[in-house]
């Protein structure tokens, strides 16, 4: 079938939201796993999984070995969040998300919450989100 | 009046109101300060007019302890204006902080605080070659050169003023040539300070020339301003009557030599692309015909205290275009994680390439009796013993740079500056390489207390009633700033207390 150009823009709209909310839908009898994993791309979902992104957020996880899971990373990034209002902000307010996270990681500076990872002096919030984006996408 | 030693007669005596020894930033400015007095002063000077190899020999020291990073032969200089002959004209006073008694730094403590020598500090700034006396970054800030929105009760910025810089010997020379009551000895070599036969006082000294020949001068009272390292020398040099050597019946002559550490490019701060030119307060622009400022990280005195800290300074120096070019993957490094942060905005993705500086450091040492002048047995071309300076640093010495650097590096975070990359050389203490002033402090200290100190408030030797001390070795702490401001400032003071004794 011939379709003309309106209806096939918004096809391939309709196509490519799916493709865009497929990792933070929902669905019934989904497991744990799947909800970390969503949540850990909603907390990096800014960030370009680069190489040196990628190689930082290993050198953290050397260092600290008992962070090497995503429950870990996931729980400690957002351990200043209400356990609801933090799955409010995945599912529905990525950029409030993000707020979020950049007032975290200017109470780790200001706090002294830091680490040295590859001699960079950084927050333990940067830190651990280089850390989510090397367990995402341990394969790179 | 300048007169050569070669021609004063072996044998004689010569008297005067008044004996200064050297004629560096502090000799010459207690012999400017008196001139045109009724005192009749005398102005020894090791040196000639010009620089000369043999007199500069008589430097010759031994170095023990942590690495120094010149031999001593070098980075002094034994001519007429002394070691102001090779400054870089850096100047700030000490900090308030400085003076004070600090829990956490055993020593510490001035007889009196900063205000009592601002008087001082505000007559040394001219002297120096320098502008208005403040220091406080608001008022050398513009438009175009803010400094960095730090934490005040974290991290501050200050600025160093400096001289073109002002070489005292040359610049002062032809006024104290016209001070008809000012005599200046060249080439001559004071070798021992000889006492009165009771012990409490200074009876005459003991001058020698490198041709051989020996006289004396006698004087109501002297000032003894050979440097941090040769005041100690002198004394320990003087033991005819006191084994220990002069005024050190306490066992402090020698002890305490302090330096500032300096630790360059310690580490580099990759800046976030700003919109306007961050660095440019911290850049060297002048502010005259002959001074210039340059602004700096200074560790505010509330973390100081907070943490039991020794003041610390940074300066921060722009990467040359070759250095950003050499650092291009790391500044790529830098851009990525500027990309991962949950900043609001995103002007890291289409800014320039990042701005990189690297952060040169100056810490003050903390007083430490096992860091200190002695003498060996190898003797100088007079056949005086030389001396040997073992340099020793503390913990509280090398804790100072590791919490500061991390300091610094939380503020450059918490203010987005940008971000801090420790240099490689820097990560850990065992390989840090030290560079200094060279500034020679604390070997004659000063205290109110004869147990606690070689001269008193005001400066005068607590074991001889007529003499005197001049110069950073009479400091008992030497914060984190270049000290030549101070001992000029100290100078005048005691230029001022002698005018009103002697007179």
């Amino acid at each position: 079938m011939i379709m003309d150009g309106q209806p096939r823009r918004s096809f391939l709209r309709a196509c490519l939201q799916c493709v865009v909310a497929l990792p933070f839908l929902t669905f019934p009898g989904c497991e744990a796993p799947t909800d970390i994993r969503r949540q850990a791309r909603a907390l990096t979902w800014w960030i370009p999984p680069s190489n040196s992104v990628k190689s930082l957020g290993r050198r953290y996880l050397a260092l600290v070995r008992k962070e090497r899971n995503l429950p870990t990373l996931v729980r400690l990034i957002a351990h200043d969040m209400e356990e609801e209002a933090f799955l409010q902000l995945v599912k529905y307010d990525r950029d409030g998300l993000r707020r979020r996270l950049h007032e975290s990681h200017l109470e780790d500076f200001r706090h002294g919450h830091t680490t040295h990872v590859d001699r960079w002096v950084l927050s333990r919030t940067e830190a651990r989100l280089c850390a989510l984006v090397a367990l995402l996408h341990q394969a790179g | 009046m300048f007169l050569d030693a070669h021609n004063v007669e072996s044998g004689r005596t010569l008297e005067a109101d008044l004996c200064i020894i050297g004629s560096g930033a502090a000799g010459l400015t207690v012999a400017r300060a008196l001139a045109g007095t009724s005192l009749k002063v005398c102005l020894l000077e090791s040196g000639g007019l010009d620089p000369d190899a043999k007199t500069q020999d008589l430097y010759d020291a031994e170095l023990t302890g942590v690495p120094y990073f010149m031999p001593l032969r070098a980075c002094r200089q034994r001519y007429f204006g002394g070691s102001t002959n090779c400054w870089t004209g850096w100047c700030r006073p000490l900090d308030p902080i400085d003076f004070e008694k600090r829990d956490g730094v055993p020593h510490s403590g001035w007889p009196f605080d900063r205000e009592h020598l601002d008087p001082w500090y505000a007559q040394a700034q001219k002297v120096c070659g320098l502008n208005a006396y403040t220091y406080e970054a608001e008022s050398w800030a513009g438009k175009d050169a803010q400094p960095l929105p730090m934490d005040p009760t974290r991290v501050v910025s200050g600025v160093f003023q400096v001289s073109a810089p002002a070489r005292f010997g040359t610049i002062y020379r032809a006024e104290i040539n016209a001070a008809a009551n000012v005599e200046v000895l060249l080439h001559a070599t004071v070798k021992e300070l000889v006492t009165t036969p009771g012990g409490d006082r200074l009876d005459h000294l003991k001058v020698a020339t490198l041709a051989g020949s020996t006289f004396y001068v006698k004087a109501r009272a002297t000032v003894l301003a050979a440097g941090g390292i040769e005041n100690a020398r002198l004394l320990l040099l003087s033991d005819r009557t006191h084994t220990s050597g002069l005024c050190n019946e306490h066992d402090l002559v020698g002890r305490y030599f302090m330096e500032h550490p300096h630790l360059y490019r310690f580490g580099t701060v990759f800046v976030t692309p700003p919109k306007n030119d961050r660095g440019a307060f911290y850049r060297l622009r002048p502010v005259g015909k002959q001074c210039s400022v340059i602004g700096t990280l200074i560790i505010a005195p509330e973390e100081l205290r907070r943490r039991k800290l020794l003041n610390f300074t940074a300066t921060l120096e722009p990467f040359t275009s070759h250095e950003v070019r050499a650092a291009a993957k790391e500044d790529e490094v830098y851009r990525d994680i500027v990309r991962s942060l949950p900043l609001p905005w995103q002007r890291a993705r289409h800014g320039p390439p990042g701005y990189m500086v690297h952060l040169n450091s100056r810490f003050e040492q903390a007083p430490n009796p096992e860091s200190r002048v002695t003498l060996v047995d190898k003797r100088d071309a007079l056949g005086q013993r030389k001396a040997r300076l073992h340099w020793a640093l503390t913990d509280t010495d090398y804790r100072t740079a590791t919490e500061a650097m991390q300091l610094l590096g939380r503020e450059f975070g918490f203010t987005d500056t940008g971000r801090f990359r420790l240099d490689e050389n820097h990560y850990r203490r065992e390989t840090w390489t030290f560079a200094g002033g060279p500034h020679h402090m604390g070997t004659t200290r000063m205290h109110n207390d004869p147990k606690q100190g070689v001269v008193d408030r005001n400066c005068k030797s607590h074991a001889l009633s007529n003499l005197y001390i001049a110069g950073s070795s009479v400091f008992p702490t030497g914060g984190s700033a270049n000290p030549t401001l101070t001992i000029v400032a100290m100078a005048l003071r005691l230029a001022d207390h002698l005018e009103g004794t002697l007179a």
